[in-house]
């Protein structure tokens, strides 16, 4: 990755060298347009390479190590590919990468549906849907911490608002169910709160991607003879398509590393049945210590979320240029 | 096909009255042009009726069926954009089959198939059949929108200056071609355009509006030799006709009411003042020269530019403050010099009163 940055830092040092005007460029003696477009961007470089590229680099280095951060004065020993070796045969890491797909895939589909379905009759401009618009907004724009603790009392088995709502529709005892403490119902309880945040993020880029249509399009359709269902299948889905990919791509690489949502609701559990990859992780660091070993398991998530985000963009860079 | 009316319908944008008191009857297999200056209504006219626009009030006939309310895909026709409206996201092929894969039509993919290249040839865009739509040049657009609406066998064509981006030899090709389509299926056709030559060839009947009103509706011969007002008159013709106020010129011998003279620039002749004087016989320098009818214009005007055309050349002349157009050979420039004066006289003037109406 660190080379990947530096070529398109080089890319644009030559663009702003390429866009100066030459006036400018005259009156700094001594100094050519690259060079002078180096020392501008140059304190950005500096900066990403000590708070981003450097610990990147190191944690690499930690990785090969039995290093544990809360024994400074412990020998360091060299240990090869032990951690990652021991890290992909652990069945407790895959339980946890398993609790983190289900996570992903749940909320990325909820969301979409959901969020797709909204922007789609927000777009129908009825009156008043900028004021439906605002009101839908509102869960994205709260705080995760304020949400979490906020949720935490709906699925109050006693107290809770969540639960009377279930009992309302279905008919169960409110206290004879509970979302947060039930290892079946404790993931759900985790997507629906995610769902209820996020979902109006996912609206919105939807709703740029319908907007995005221009009418005219829809009126050649209509003088074309197609049906409602056909210009939806044929012209709104495809065209606002590269936008739904755009916002599963930034739901997904979001949710893969979900931690403050789930450790407010659950802190993993009950047991470990909601415990997530970066839960695991943090367990892994600041408890146990164990620094290389979590070090490993850091950048085997990071080389996953990594590589399945570029396989992702080239599909939805196809689906562009489609 | 089928014949289409529209009866006293009128249009309104918020304040901009786009069409007024609308009324024109399209017959079956007929061949219709529009003509006006730029926002006169054009683009509306053909947008209510293919009922992409509700009017405020009158009724679009189409088949004898009033439609005044009835969605687009209820009226069965078709429609070249003024902008294209291609699907960006389909394929040149698909772009065509587009209307095909309606279930109004029933064709299976071979017939599709086959309708689309015939159609694609047609137009000279079956080298790209495979391209995005958005990956062409704006005629090749253009012709994609063209083949997109002759796919289709509808109740009427609707064409909005559907030539308008393609090359001079193109233009002329596919309007050849569009006119002999349109013949062999006896197709009803809608048509706007500002090209004269596309109006004066293809129309069965021309339609000149301006300012949301049909100002006059008749063959092109009609149009052009017996315009009802100015601005008919100066819709048609190239250069355009060369209007004077009857009274700024001595010796123009009009009837009362007139109060402008139009002339069109084949019916003002120009002769040599220094060779016969401003009684002699006249010795053409344009072209040969017929009698004057009672010399409604004969008199004396300086020559201020020659514009070389290749087959002819354009003569500015003024007469006083007022400037005219007249044609010449394509060798006059060897004969006279700007600046030099030259005695002209007109022929099948054209008068209008006040108010630009015809007397
Ligand atoms: N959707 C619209 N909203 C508001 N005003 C409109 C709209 N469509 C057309 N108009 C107005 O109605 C009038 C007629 O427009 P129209 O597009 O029919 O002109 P046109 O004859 O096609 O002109 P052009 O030769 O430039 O295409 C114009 O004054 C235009 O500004
Ligand atoms: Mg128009």
């Amino acid at each position: 990755m660190a080379q990947a940055k530096s070529s398109i830092l080089e890319r644009s040092a030559d663009k702003a060298a390429a866009l100066t005007p030459a006036r400018m460029s005259r009156s700094i003696k001594g100094l050519s347009d690259r060079a002078v477009a180096w020392w501008f961007i140059a304190p950005t470089i500096i900066l990403l390479l000590a708070i981003n590229i450097f610990p990147l680099i190191w944690a690499v280095k930690l990785s090969f190590t039995n290093y544990k951060a809360n024994r400074l004065n412990a020998v360091v020993k060299d240990v090869g590919l032990r951690n990652y070796e021991r890290i992909l045969t652990d069945p407790d890491i895959w339980l946890a990468m398993q609790a983190t797909a289900h996570f992903v895939f749940w909320t990325i589909f909820l969301q979409t549906l959901i969020g797709f379905a909204l922007a789609y009759l927000i777009d129908r401009k009825f009156r008043g849907h900028a004021f439906w618009t605002t009101i839908i907004l509102i869960p994205m724009m709260l705080s995760p911490a304020v949400v979490g603790n906020f949720w935490r009392f709906l699925y109050q088995p006693q107290i809770g608002l969540f639960n009377y709502i279930v009992t309302f529709f279905t008919g169960a005892e409110p206290s004879s169910f509970q979302m947060l403490g039930s290892v079946d119902l404790a993931p759900w309880a985790i997507v629906i709160v995610d769902t209820w945040m996020w979902t109006p993020y996912v609206m919105l880029i939807c709703l740029a991607g319908l907007r995005s249509i221009p009418d005219y399009i829809y009126e050649a359709a209509e003088v074309d003879r197609a049906s409602n269902w056909r210009r939806f299948w044929s012209i709104t889905l495809p065209m606002a398509l590269p936008f739904i990919m755009l916002a599963v791509l930034f739901r997904g690489i979001e949710n893969f590393k979900m931690f403050d949502m789930v450790t407010l609701l659950t802190g993993g559990g009950p047991g470990s049945t909601t415990e997530v990859a970066s839960i695991t992780l943090k367990r892994e660091a600041f408890e146990k210590w164990r620094t290389g070993y979590s070090s490993a398991f850091a950048i085997i998530l990071f080389v996953a979320v990594f590589g399945l985000a570029n396989i992702y963009v080239k599909a939805l860079n196809r689906v562009k240029q489609r | 096909m089928a014949d289409v009316s529209l009866r006293s319908v009128s249009k309104r944008f918020g304040k901009v009255s786009a069409i007024t008191e609308l009324s024109i009857d399209i017959a079956d297999g007929e061949f219709v042009v529009l003509l006006g200056p730029t926002g006169a209504g054009k683009s509306t006219t053909l947008r209510l009726i293919a009922g992409l626009e509700k009017p405020d009030q009158g009724t679009v006939f189409i088949g004898g069926q009033d439609m005044t309310t009835s969605a687009p895909s209820q009226r069965d026709v078709s429609f070249v954009f003024q902008q294209y409206s291609l699907y960006p996201h389909l394929s040149v092929r698909d772009n065509l089959a587009f209307p095909l894969k309606s279930p109004a039509h029933d064709l299976n993919a071979v017939q599709i198939n086959a309708r689309v290249e015939y159609v694609a040839q047609l137009v000279q865009i079956d080298h790209k059949l495979d391209n995005r739509s958005t990956a062409l040049s704006g005629g090749e657009m253009q012709r994609v929108a063209i083949g997109r609406a002759l796919v289709r066998d509808p109740a009427i064509f609707l064409m909005d200056e559907p030539l308008s981006s393609l090359d001079a030899k193109l233009r002329g090709d596919l309007r050849v071609e569009l006119k002999r389509i349109q013949t062999e299926l006896g197709a009803t056709l809608l048509y706007v355009t500002h090209d004269q030559i596309e109006a004066m060839t293809m129309a069965d009947r021309i339609g000149i509006l301006n300012d949301g009103q049909l100002v006059q509706l008749g063959t092109p011969r009609e149009i052009y030799e017996n315009p009802l007002n100015i601005h008919v008159a100066a819709r048609l013709g190239q250069p355009t006709i060369n209007l004077l106020p009857v009274q700024a010129i001595a010796g123009i011998k009009a009837p009362d009411l007139a109060s402008i003279m139009g002339i069109r620039t084949e019916h003002l002749d120009v002769m040599d003042t220094q060779t016969t004087g401003t009684s002699g016989a006249p010795d053409a320098i344009g072209r040969d020269l017929p009698q004057s009818d009672a010399s409604a214009l004969d008199t004396v005007a300086k020559l201020d530019r020659v514009e070389f055309l290749g087959d002819q050349n354009r003569l500015h002349l003024s007469i006083g403050e007022h400037r005219l157009v007249t044609l010449g050979d394509g060798d006059i420039e060897y004969r006279v010099q700007p600046g030099s004066t030259l005695h002209v006289r007109a022929r099948n003037a054209l008068y209008f009163d006040e108010a630009g109406n015809r007397v």
